[in-house]
């Protein structure tokens, strides 16, 4: 019968395993040393090269400055008459055309023989008219052509606020509207286009 | 069963201390690095983009024709002007009323909102007909620092007016009728009263105006242009002086 015999002592064999895993740790401190020591030098590599970026950028925006300054008149005008045609742009595009609308509504009562008495052509858009006429014939005259006709494409919202008439007097009458009405444009010449 | 042997715990001691030091350390030397490093990308970054900016600008510039733009810019600065300067406006309201045939009622001139009344002129008391009077108000809106408003009153026929106001619209300083309120009167003319707004655009500069880019002329810009250099110009015609410190300048 064979029997197994350690030959090597217990302590020994301690004092061998102690003896590798010094050696292990020992490699795995230089291995992170190293590796540390690489990421810290990565770091201010990466700053220096940063700054050498930095400082020729900074050189080159100084001369582009430079050569910006040197036709800062070109600049200034261009911004300046941009500005200036914004505005205008701005401003046309607001402003109501109130020659046509004085046209359409003397177009209107010149076709009648209804008087204009008062009218008044407000910032809200809104047109307030009074005025005077002989019969009923001719006041429902007028409110058609208000109503129907060319005049139709630039007012909108006809209504008639208030109506009097007496005996042997003239109707007068008030009636409100809105002008220009959306999508209405006047022609060149002064005659209004349908919307 | 193998039992672990514990007296191994000192072979790895030391060393495993020596190692979290360094990443202790590593970690508290470098952190501020990198939140540096990253700052200074940043800025190389922005640094960068604005030279790009720079560059691209200096290309714009070096297209445009300094001479055109600047007689482009004479034209549109009589259509809208830099300053609030009351003369062209009223001067070309009174030279279009004069052409339609339109009495000259009233103007007052009280600019902005801290005018007094004695800055309303008040010429003629009496408004007889085919005398005219200036009564001009002119109002600065808090709203609109761009634009002034003005108020004229005339007098005439309702054809005289149709023609008054398309020529105000075909003409320049720019001028926008606001409202127009018109009465009959006794002799069969009318009176209209007028609320006149003129816009004003000045030289605005704000932020890094070297590196800020140039604004593009566009086409609906350009149309704009064309339209304004239409009209017909009322700027530079010589407004009649009147003698100052007296009651009536007008007299």
């Amino acid at each position: 019968m064979v029997q197994e015999i350690n030959l090597v002592p217990e302590i020994a064999e301690a004092e061998i395993k102690k003896g590798v895993y010094k050696k292990k740790s020992n490699l795995a401190a230089v291995i992170s040393l190293l590796f540390f020591g690489g990421l810290i030098a990565l770091v201010f590599a990466l700053q220096a090269l940063l700054f050498i970026w930095g400082e020729k950028i900074e050189r080159d925006t100084k001369g582009a400055e430079e050569l910006i300054l040197s036709q800062k008149e070109k600049d200034i005008t261009r911004r300046a008459l941009v500005d200036k045609l914004k505005k205008a742009e701005s401003f046309l595009s607001t402003r109501i055309p109130y020659s046509a609308g004085l046209g359409e509504l003397m177009a209107v009562f010149k076709d009648t023989n209804v008087i204009l008495k008062d009218a008044s052509f407000e910032e809200d858009n809104v047109v307030n008219i009074s005025g005077q006429a002989a019969n009923s014939a001719d006041l429902d005259k007028l409110l058609n052509a208000l109503v129907g006709g060319s005049a139709a494409n630039a007012f909108g919202g006809l209504q008639l606020v208030t109506l009097s008439g007496n005996k042997d007097k003239p109707y007068t009458f008030t009636v409100d509207f809105r002008f220009p009405k959306p999508g209405w444009k006047p022609a060149e010449g002064g005659n209004s286009k349908k919307p | 069963m193998k039992r672990f042997d514990f007296s191994n715990l000192g072979a790895y001691f030391i060393p495993v201390l020596v190692l979290i030091t360094i990443i202790v350390l590593v970690f508290l030397a470098l952190k501020p690095q990198v939140v540096n490093l990253k700052k200074s990308y940043l800025k190389v970054q922005e640094k960068s983009e604005r030279l790009e900016n720079l560059n691209k600008k200096i290309d714009i510039l070096d297209s445009i024709n300094g001479e055109s733009e600047n007689l482009k810019l004479i034209e549109a600065e009589k259509a809208v002007p830099s300053r609030k300067e009351l003369a062209p406006w009223l001067n070309e309201v009174n030279i279009l009323a004069d052409k339609n045939g339109l009495l000259k009622l009233g103007i007052n001139i009280k600019p902005g909102k801290v005018a007094t009344d004695s800055a309303a002129l008040e010429t003629n008391n009496t408004e007889k007909k085919g005398t005219p009077t200036k009564t001009a108000k002119t109002v600065t809106t808090k709203e609109d620092k761009e634009a002034v408003t003005f108020a004229v009153t005339l007098g005439g026929s309702l054809e005289n007016m149709k023609q008054f106001l398309l020529d105000l619209e075909g003409s320049k300083p720019l001028l926008s009728v606001t409202s127009i309120k018109s009465k009959l009167q006794e002799d069969g003319s009318y009176r209209f009263d007028l609320r006149i707004s003129a816009p004003i655009k000045g030289v605005t500069q704000k932020g890094d105006i070297i590196a800020e880019p140039v604004p593009a002329l566009t086409d609906a810009l350009e149309a704009i242009f064309k339209k304004i250099s239409r009209m017909i110009s009322y700027v530079g015609i010589s407004v009649p002086t009147v003698p100052t410190g007296v009651e009536d300048p007008f007299k």
